[in-house]
């Protein structure tokens, strides 16, 4: 299938924009494809932030769809939660604002790392990680984001021999980025 | 990489301490210093490698208007490959009339000496912080500017080199125009000379050139390529070819008969791919200005790709949302001053609880409060 002509991206924070920049690169888009949604100007409000527009951005990547291939990419960490309740929050944004959850063919994309994307950025860096501690902190982590991203598109192939210590949330990630496909 | 800056008894700056990151956006208040700080980073890059006298740069008259001070003192401190460098600069008033002297300038390289110049003296160390030689030299002047590179001084001559290797820029489009009478190796501010230098860095490193292009096609609609058109005995005139499809002819216009936001764009892409890409320090006043809101976010993209990937340093001073809203919240400082009084740095703090995006948060004027 044909790539979408713009990604927008719904990040939490910049990592998170990162590593699904680096990611989109290696599907071949380009700066000029992916569009970022600008951040919040607090640090620690961005999951908050993220739910709040994501109606709108779901809304806003339908119309684009009908006319042009679109795709929405959206991260948050799941934090000391589990990843359906993210889920389970995002359903209901859509409940509220009267918008319909989407569908299998939609490009719309969920990336949910517990506990946050800095667990990911570890773990695809080969590093033992659980889902449990907090890595936000780990100094050589902005380091790690490019190789990461390297190492998120060879395990997201499709048949791709994913090592057994890759965390549970990274691997429902897996389905969720072959919908860009 | 630019590590730090202090300032003290200059225009707007007293006592001014500035710590830049690899990748960082200055905000600020209209008035508040960003720009004379990218115009004293200037002066101080042109003093050291042009070595002009200090007359010429009005140095005195800048002197910070309510303080009662003579001294003004400068200082610039580097992170390369020898280590941790430390140039300083002290000028004050002398004689009748009053003209500006250089009462020490000092380059420290981890915390030893290897150049100082003082009551008119010069004390040159080599590469083994051995004093090499002494001698007298004008203070009215920069006496670091006068040093020619040679073996024993690698050090310090790498460092002059990463000085005058200091890149600003306040792009004009309206300055601009097509013709070249030569190669410029170094560019003006306000990139008057890009056709020049642009003729340069074609012959100093073709390979960038490819990538220029390749950016130029993603963001001009059917740019093709730039040419150098021979216009006379040296003189050559930069110009963008666009396609119009396989049927027609290509159209060609020259650097003047661009838009004023086309004529950025190359400049932009120009600084990305052959100033920044090759790990200098760059420092970009308004980068956004004449550039449509498509095009913003991607060349910022870009930017951050490089810097990233571990080339170069950049410091962009803008006050547009689409530039505050990507780096104001992990790279952002702000330039404050109180009333009309010296300017501080601090670091951007968003607003936590409501989640505005920066630039709303800075145009409600929250973060002065």
């Amino acid at each position: 299938m044909s790539k979408a002509s713009q990604v927008i991206v719904l990040g939490e924070d910049e990592r998170h924009q990162q590593l699904v920049r680096r990611y989109l690169y290696r599907l071949s888009y380009r700066p000029h494809d992916i569009r970022f949604e600008a951040l919040p100007s607090g640090r620690g409000c961005g999951e908050q932030w993220v739910r709040d527009v994501y109606a709108d951005a779901v809304r806003a990547y339908r119309n684009r769809s009908s006319r042009a291939k679109t795709a929405l990419i959206v991260a948050i960490d799941a934090d000391t939660g589990e990843v359906e309740r993210r889920l389970s929050q995002f359903r209901s944004s859509l409940d509220q604002a009267n918008v319909a959850f989407r569908t299998e063919k939609e490009a719309v994309v969920h990336l949910i790392p517990k506990r946050n994307i800095e667990t990911w950025i570890l773990c695809l860096n080969g590093r033992i990680v659980d889902e449990i501690t907090d890595y936000s902190r780990n100094t050589d982590v902005d380091e790690l984001i490019a190789p990461a991203a390297a190492t998120l598109f060879v395990w997201s192939r499709p048949d791709a021999g994913v090592p057994v210590e890759c965390v549970p949330s990274l691997r429902m990630a897996f389905p969720e980025l072959r919908r860009l496909e | 990489m630019l590590t730090r800056v202090y300032i003290d008894n200059f225009g707007c700056f007293v006592n001014f301490e500035h710590k830049p990151a690899r990748k960082q956006l200055v905000l600020g208040r209209n008035g508040c210093g960003k720009s004379s700080y990218m115009d004293t980073l200037l002066l101080l890059r042109q003093l050291v490698t042009k070595g002009d006298v200090l007359d010429d740069f009005s140095i005195l008259s800048k002197r910070t208007r309510w303080l009662n001070q003579s001294r003004q003192t400068f200082e610039i401190e580097a992170e390369l490959e020898e280590g941790r460098y430390c140039y300083r600069l002290v000028v004050d008033p002398w004689g009748e009339p009053a003209r500006p002297r250089v009462v020490s300038e000092t380059v420290h390289l981890n915390d030893q000496p290897i150049f100082e110049f003082q009551l008119a003296t010069v004390h040159l160390y080599n590469d083994e912080y051995e004093q090499r030689a002494a001698y007298e030299s004008d203070w009215h002047r920069s006496a670091l500017a006068t040093i020619m590179p040679r073996g024993e001084l690698q050090k310090l001559s790498g460092f002059k080199r990463w000085l005058g290797g200091i890149y600003c820029f306040r792009i004009n489009p309206f300055t601009m125009g097509a013709r070249s009478e030569g190669e410029d190796l170094n560019p003006r501010v306000d990139l008057l000379n890009i056709a020049s230098w642009y003729r340069h860095l074609l012959q100093a490193d073709p390979k960038q050139n490819i990538a220029l292009l390749n950016s130029l096609r993603e963001v001009m609609d059917d740019f093709s390529y730039l040419k150098l058109d021979p216009a006379g005995e040296n003189i050559r005139l930069l110009a963008a070819e666009f396609d119009r499809g396989e049927d027609a002819n290509a159209v060609k216009f020259y650097l003047n008969q661009l838009s004023d936001g086309q004529r950025c764009l190359i400049c932009l892409y120009t600084i990305l791919h052959f100033v920044l890409a090759k790990g200098s320090t760059v420092i970009i006043d308004e980068p956004e200005n004449f550039i449509s809101l498509r095009e913003i976010q991607p060349w910022l993209t870009a930017v951050a790709d490089t810097v990233e990937g571990g080339k170069g340093q950049v410091l962009l001073i803008s006050h547009h949302p689409e530039i505050i809203n990507q780096w104001a919240p992990k790279n952002g400082v702000q330039f404050v001053r109180d009333r009309i009084g010296a300017v501080r740095v601090e670091p951007f703090r968003g607003d936590s609880d409501s989640c505005l995006p920066p630039a709303e948060f800075i145009a409600r004027g929250w973060e002065s409060e």
